[in-house]
């Protein structure tokens, strides 16, 4: 699996549930133990080569839609810096891995130690910015 | 002397069917609760005593319909709402937290669903704070219900317990900010001036992580953290103790 360059960004979409004030708390970012997660899904931003962020915040809300039909209203999608995030972990001498899943798409993950709720805090921290779900 | 507010809502059979009796559990040791007075639908615990502090508990068992309900407030401000009955016997007891806990837990053991916490919750936890639990439950309980994500797992009623069960023996003053994870799990977070942070996350087994993450005042850029898990009585008792935790709440 390919590692997302540094100065690339990665998109998270944030059910309500993981909200408080829009701003995405822990458990947007605790893996789910049910399914044996090893990774927290993204969305690679750059991938789709737009000429500005929103333009690729927009196709990425589009690409996401057509495989998760039914993103919540009150949802939003979380932007974090890959390489702001790789820095603050190494500052903890915690791992962490963000790279893509499937080559071609833009389905990409961070990688970290289940049980770690110190990394779903510090990915939490790391959030630079919250778009809001667009409506249909 | 005790005044009945009208205003209290009057109990559902349905409810009272649903609160066991607990009477068996109960004995009355302590003499110097002198007297209870209802203002407004609320009960108030009044003692002169300067052994009662803020973490006593005291239980309150109604002999006319058999419910029982909590102060977790300070006796002598505590409040417990809508008890409507004339005939009031007040045990108040030095409960450690296993014991207080055990009870709950006993009370608790024949409830199933979200709604009936609901119902229940009006029970443990203070005035101040009731309103915005209830109301960011049930919140969190339709997401969950609009939430069509096929790896998402049930909401684990034994997580909530367990959250109510801590949230029912600290001293809240602030409102948790509560979330819901994919695995079903209730996580409350307390923050101070973007200084200082609390998180828990409770688990089915009645244990809880915690992670405390305090700004340095040496290293802006690391933050003291300390992290832990435990039964939540082992993290309430050593808590209370080191007065570490309490004071965010």
């Amino acid at each position: 699996m390919k590692d997302i360059p540094n100065e690339d960004s990665v998109l998270r979409y944030c059910k309500p549930q993981w909200l408080h004030n829009n701003q995405p708390q822990e458990a947007a970012f605790v893996l789910n133990e049910n399914v044996n997660e090893n990774y927290v899904s993204v969305q690679w931003l750059e991938f789709f080569g737009m000429n500005s962020e929103y333009e690729n915040y927009f196709a990425a809300h589009k690409d996401l839609a057509k495989r998760h039909k039914n993103l919540h209203p009150k949802g939003v999608f979380a932007l974090l810096n890959v390489g702001e995030t790789l820095s603050i972990f190494s500052t903890y001498s915690l791992l962490i891995r963000i790279q893509q899943i499937e080559e071609e798409k833009a389905h990409a993950g961070i990688f970290y130690k289940m049980g770690s709720l110190l990394a779903a805090q510090l990915i939490a921290q790391s959030v630079k910015k919250t778009y809001p779900i667009p409506s249909k | 002397m005790n005044n009945i507010s009208e205003t209290a809502p009057i109990r559902t059979e349905a409810e009272k069917e649903q609160i066991p009796l607990l009477s068996s559990l109960f004995e009355s040791k302590h003499n110097d609760v002198n007297s209870v007075a209802l203002c407004d639908g609320s009960t108030q615990i009044i003692t002169d005593s300067p052994k009662y502090n803020i973490y006593k508990k005291c239980i309150i068992f109604c002999e006319d319909d058999g419910t029982l309900a909590m102060a977790s407030s300070s006796i002598g401000s505590g409040s417990i709402p809508y008890i409507k009955n004339e005939q009031i016997k007040i045990l108040c007891e030095d409960y450690e937290y296993s014991e207080i806990n055990r009870i709950l837990l006993e009370s608790f053991s024949n409830i199933k669903t979200t709604e009936e916490i609901l119902i229940y919750l009006i029970k443990l936890l203070p005035n101040s704070i009731y309103d915005q639990v209830t109301n960011r439950l049930k919140e969190l309980f339709i997401y969950w219900e609009e939430d069509t994500d096929s790896e998402k797992g049930e909401i684990s009623i034994e997580s909530l317990k367990t959250m109510i069960l801590f949230l029912a023996n600290v001293p809240l003053k602030r409102e948790p900010i509560i979330t819901l994870d994919d695995s079903g799990m209730f996580h409350c977070k307390w923050k101070k001036n973007d200084l200082i942070s609390l998180l828990l996350v409770f688990h089915s087994d009645r244990s809880a992580e915690y992670l405390l993450t305090q700004v340095s005042e040496y290293y802006k850029e690391r933050p003291q953290i300390m992290t832990g898990s435990g039964h939540i009585n082992e993290i309430l008792e050593k808590h209370i103790q080191t007065k570490v935790f309490f004071h965010l709440m």
